[in-house]
């Protein structure tokens, strides 16, 4: 999920609805989530009469994504052949 | 070692997105018709202001349709992206190559000029030094372009590029016409095609998606 976000600076819901597969509900649900743990940053704003809201991950997030992806490997070391 | 190769897929799936709208195939394509019809109005013999006064505005619709395209059809069906650390030292490599290109270009430019006013010993020697310089520099420069920013089709395009002036050239000298036109105008409708295909590819792939607002997805 966070994926997308961890190797761009931001991104729009677009993008990262066409990154992830995901629908436009879904997507809005997940990212409501990591924004209420303070993982995902918001930020709204206009382009020309057109809202545009992008997302980048915090440093908190950024932090934590690491954290999930050393214990997944971690997991994924430790399997049986 | 899964977990890391699966983010360098991201990242790399992420950054190639930029390429899939075919719209910087279209204006490359574009940019080479312009030279072909500016090639085909000088051997028309009409005045350098005239030539001028038409090739500017061709140059300037290509970046139009480029940025028109980007802005309008783009941007709306693949979303907005900031790119990571690695995008933008790639977009830095990108800008240097472009800078020596123009460079290069500049003193094909020059030497060109010089050329018409020197004996005709040194304007042959000239002539013949010039399209391999051309072709040298559209292969280097599109070759390492297509290699740091993983954009393979432009391999094809610098190839269609390179072979441009040369061919000009050569055909000039075998028959004696000036098939200058031809000889860009054909690899710059190869390399629309090519665009035009992709670009059609990406609006049947990507419509436009149904979504709320932008902007209201977070909060209801």
């Amino acid at each position: 999920m966070a994926e997308p976000l961890y190797v761009v600076e931001s991104a729009d819901f677009t993008f990262l609805m066409r990154q992830t597969g995901l629908t436009w509900g879904n997507l809005s649900s997940h990212m409501s989530k990591l924004e209420e743990a303070g993982y995902i940053e918001v930020e709204k704003k206009f382009k020309g009469k057109r809202p545009n809201t992008m997302l980048r991950l915090t440093d908190e997030g950024r932090a934590a994504f690491r954290d999930y992806r050393h214990s997944l490997k971690q997991v994924l070391d430790d399997l049986p052949d | 070692m899964t977990v890391e190769i699966n983010l360098k897929e991201v990242e790399r799936r992420a950054w190639r997105s930029f390429f899939q709208d075919g719209l910087w195939d279209i204006y490359l394509g574009l940019l080479l018709l312009a030279m072909g019809v500016s090639a085909w109005l000088s051997d028309q013999d009409i005045s350098e202001v005239t030539l001028f006064a038409i090739y500017i505005p061709l140059l300037l619709l290509s970046m139009v349709v480029l940025w028109a395209g980007k802005r309008f059809i783009t941007v709306p069906r693949m979303g907005r992206v900031k790119t990571g650390p690695k995008g933008k030292a790639r977009k830095r490599k990108a800008r240097v190559l472009l800078f020596f290109s123009v460079v290069v270009g500049l003193a094909l430019f020059l030497v060109a000029l010089a050329a018409y006013n020197h004996p005709a010993g040194w304007a042959s020697l000239i002539e013949y030094l010039l399209p391999t310089v051309w072709a040298l520099n559209m292969l280097i420069v599109f070759g390492l372009g297509a290699y740091f920013l993983e954009f393979n089709r432009l391999y094809l395009h610098g190839v269609l590029y390179a072979l441009a002036v040369p061919v000009d050239f050569l055909v000039g000298e075998l028959t004696g016409v000036r098939l200058g036109a031809i000889a860009f105008i054909v690899p710059a409708l190869v390399i629309l095609l090519v665009g035009g295909i992709v670009f059609f590819r990406f609006l049947r792939d990507y419509p436009l998606p149904k979504s709320p607002a932008a902007g209201e997805a977070l909060n209801g």
